[in-house]
């Protein structure tokens, strides 16, 4: 009897350190996407299948949930500000629907093996783009004050700012965010890293309307994606709670700590964390074991 | 047009804001009733399942995810209003492949 008890005391204690640790990893997803305009998921699937050991495509179905929690959370605090600009989401998210169900849809045919290699490569990609954008930043907004063809229906006074601007080239614009789309949809991120370069540098929106912008879309990517991993049984009930509180946490410290926190530091900083990971990913899907 | 785009952005706002809050009470009412299984009540709540998901959890999904559809037909009622039929169309077409995905899927 005794025995019996001290197990069941044992496995509640595994338990309840699994969940606080699948919470802090989350939460600090939340933080780190929140102040980098991320979307969460490029933390949460390498920490589920890297630290947790959790089956990749279970890792990107819960992923899912948390970019939702994520996004929806700073949307919040981004349509508060006036920055964010609902009539170009209503177009961009039309690509960005039909690239997610094509992305879901193949994510769930593809390799473990593969995706994890997709996922490094794409992990990468992000890195780079990180620190570079991080140089360049003062050169990017400067730029976006050039004001080309002016289309009157997308016109926005960005109160916050006083920033004007007028959205160019919206067909590119729809087209390419379904490749954004397609990506969220296939590695169970938000997309944030193809949405703001799309509105930033081909459509004229300014990088923090873009960001916002970008937030505010990704709910619905993330809702595409999750519906189709969560009806075809990739869902793990157990960590989704955990998943939800910490992200939702994270992204409230985030939006609060957005102002003191050196945020060039700090790309720089992850950019070298996201590089570790993608050469994890990598090996994972090579199946190379590290030592 | 800036004051009706306002507007929108509040009742976006609104939405999120409760949608969200609520998703999170549920979230934490479903943590610590799974925290202390030996009530027979919390099991009772805790042991009931639709489609093989928790009560509580179930809500709570179905709680997030109706954030981006319902900001969605709000989004198209308001831009239909304003006879902005660009972009109403554009969320009609989004809130129908949604339907239509869940519906094909299910249906599956």
């Amino acid at each position: 009897m005794k025995t019996i008890l001290l197990m069941n005391l044992y496995h509640r204690t595994l338990e309840i350190l699994f969940f606080i640790s699948i919470l802090s990893t989350c939460l600090i997803a939340g933080i780190i996407g929140s102040l980098l305009g991320l979307g969460g998921g490029f933390i949460i699937v390498p920490a589920l299948t890297l630290l947790f050991d959790i089956p990749i495509h279970l890792a990107i179905g819960a992923s899912f949930i948390g970019v939702l929690v994520n996004s929806s959370s700073a949307s919040l605090v981004y349509i508060k500000n006036g920055m964010t600009d609902i009539k170009l989401s209503s177009i961009l998210e039309l690509g960005a629907v039909i690239g997610a169900i094509i992305g879901a849809s193949i994510s769930l045919t593809i390799n473990s093996n593969i995706l994890s290699i997709i996922f490094g490569l794409t992990l990468t990609y992000v890195s780079i783009n990180m620190y570079i954008k991080s140089r360049t930043e003062n050169n990017k907004t400067i730029q976006t004050h050039k004001k080309s063809k002016i289309t009157k229906e997308y016109f926005k006074d960005i109160s916050t700012h006083d920033e004007k601007y007028s959205v160019t080239r919206v067909k590119e614009g729809v087209i390419l965010s379904s490749i954004g789309g397609l990506f969220a949809g296939l590695l169970g991120v938000g997309g944030g890293v193809i949405f703001v370069p799309i509105m930033n540098r081909i459509m004229n929106v300014p990088i923090k309307a873009a960001i916002a912008t970008s937030s505010f879309m990704i709910a619905m990517t993330s809702l595409i994606g999750a519906i189709i991993f969560i009806i075809n049984g990739y869902f793990y009930a157990e960590i989704i709670p955990a998943i939800i509180l910490g992200v939702f946490i994270g992204a409230q410290i985030g939006a609060r700590v957005n102002k003191i926190i050196n945020k060039k530091l700090l790309s720089n900083v992850f950019s070298i964390v996201v590089i570790y990971i993608a050469i994890r990913m990598l090996f994972k899907g090579l199946e190379i074991n590290l030592v | 047009m800036n004051k009706i785009n306002n507007k929108l952005d509040q009742r976006i706002q609104q939405i999120i804001k409760i949608l969200l809050t609520l998703a999170m009470i549920i979230t934490i009412i479903w943590i610590i009733l799974s925290s202390i299984e030996s009530n027979i009540y919390n099991n009772q709540i805790l042991k009931t399942k639709i489609l093989e998901i928790d009560l509580l959890l179930f809500f709570v999904l179905l709680i997030l995810f109706s954030i981006p559809i319902i900001r969605t037909i709000v989004m198209t009622v308001t831009f239909v209003q304003e006879k902005n039929y660009i972009n109403g169309l554009s969320g009609l077409i989004i809130l129908t492949l949604v339907i239509g995905l869940v519906t094909i899927i299910t249906s599956n």
